[in-house]
């Protein structure tokens, strides 16, 4: 079956729930420190994407807890989540390994 | 909870069913962890700022326009904000197409046909090349839009405002800002277009971008037969004229669908005011087609629309099953 390849924002989101589960906040600080600080998610793209990946079943609902006297959700990565993001990871991987060739080859 | 928890909740109202449902406490509660980290003073006296209301309203119009987890109401919707975007941009693209065609010509541009015999200089100023490039942007986009092409939102907005500034620099802008009116109701429907999806079988908006072309003849024939017939070398008569002809088909199947009644009501409905601005000329014998289409473009609008909308209506307002 051939999947469409992952959003950069979907990509992102994935990758930090692939550790342990994290709430909304917790995805937005992770996934800024895993692109250096280029991506800034804002919360209604957060969970636009989340509203996606939840309906797709790569990511569920961990656990609730009360903080500050509301409720915080936290959401972990399923099986299918991780296939798709070790999908993603090899195909990043093999454009990378393709361009690098390229570059190591000197022009004629 | 705190009046910026509250002012918060009043502004993830605009997110539809059941997505609001589903989302809107955690939403809340990650703003307020991102905004206020528990700080009483900013919890009391804060409010959304622009960027937070912005970003709400993005999602609560992608969720409308049928995003990935709407409701099946809202797919239809999005579904007939692309069919009036396809077909009204074909449209476009086809009036702008024989524009840039008759620009050529007369430039003597045009391979292996002798520029036209003009009785006067030919003129060339500023607004005509505007009109050019917002022809060949007018075309560009309607490519974008049958490819799903991420340029559509930017590409719509430029050919939008282009538009405007051409309308805004005619001698007689009441009149021409009607008829303007006309052209900005599939650019805006483009412009609403969440990228990344392609149209399927768009071969029929060939007809629909011809559709000017089946009067053109009688408009360019020198001693006219039968007048009205030249009325329908106007492309706005020819669009109406095919929106009602396209109702009746649809209203002639067994069962309503939605979107493709809906996207015919709503670029019928965009006819009349361009077919508006052309009542207070004498134009002789197309007097008669222009009030025959404005009544035929009216009627489609109400009958095709209210059609349209039951079927909308009958529809579950539950969430949509994902197509990957």
């Amino acid at each position: 079956m051939i999947t469409r390849p992952l959003t950069e924002p979907a990509f992102f989101v994935l990758a930090a729930l692939s550790d342990r589960p994290r709430h909304g906040y917790g995805v937005i600080g992770e996934v800024q420190e895993l692109s250096g600080g280029r991506v800034t998610l804002r919360v209604g793209t957060l969970y636009g994407v989340l509203d996606r990946l939840v309906a797709e079943g790569r990511v569920e609902l961990d656990r609730e807890e009360v903080h500050a006297g509301r409720v915080r959700r936290y959401y972990r990565l399923t099986g299918a989540g991780r296939t798709a993001l070790e999908a993603e990871v090899a195909r990043q991987e093999a454009n990378a390994r393709a361009g690098r060739a390229r570059l190591a080859a000197r022009p004629a | 909870m705190t009046p910026l928890e509250q002012r918060y909740r009043e502004l993830l109202r605009w997110l539809p069913e059941p997505a609001r449902s589903r989302w809107a406490d955690d939403m809340t509660e990650t703003y307020l962890s991102v905004t206020t980290d528990d700080d009483p003073e900013y919890a009391e006296f804060g409010s959304p700022s622009l960027v937070d209301r912005l970003d709400v309203a993005r999602l609560a119009l992608a969720l409308r326009l049928g995003a990935p987890g709407a409701s099946v109401r809202a797919v239809a919707a999005g579904r007939t904000t692309r069919l009036v975007a396809a077909a009204g941009t074909a449209a476009l693209a086809g009036t702008s197409l024989l524009g840039l065609v008759s620009t050529a010509w007369a430039h003597d541009r045009m391979p292996f046909l002798p520029a036209p015999d003009l009785s006067g200089p030919l003129l060339w100023g500023p607004r005509e090349a505007l009109l050019t490039v917002l022809d060949v942007l007018t075309v560009a986009l309607a490519v974008c839009v049958v490819r799903g092409a991420a340029a559509t939102r930017l590409l719509a907005l430029v050919v939008l405002a282009g538009q405007l500034a051409w309308t805004a620099s005619l001698p007689a802008p009441p009149l021409q800002l009607l008829a303007a009116l006309t052209e900005a109701v599939p650019l805006v429907a483009a412009a609403l277009l969440p990228p990344g999806v392609p149209l399927r079988r768009p071969w029929w908006l060939l007809g629909v971008a011809a559709a000017p072309l089946v009067g053109w003849p009688f408009a360019l024939v020198p001693e006219r037969p039968v007048d009205w017939l030249a009325a329908l070398g106007d492309p706005v008569v020819a669009w109406a004229l095919l929106s009602t002809g396209a109702a009746v088909v649809l209203l002639l199947r067994r069962r309503a669908r939605g979107p493709a009644e809906l996207a015919v009501a709503v670029l019928a409905l965009a006819t009349l005011p361009g077919l508006a601005a052309r009542w207070p000329y004498d134009l002789g014998g197309h007097h008669a087609t222009i009030v025959l289409a404005t009544v035929g473009a009216a009627g489609t609008a109400l009958v095709a629309g209210a059609t349209g909308l039951r079927a909308l209506a009958a529809l579950p307002a539950d969430r949509a099953p994902e197509h990957p």
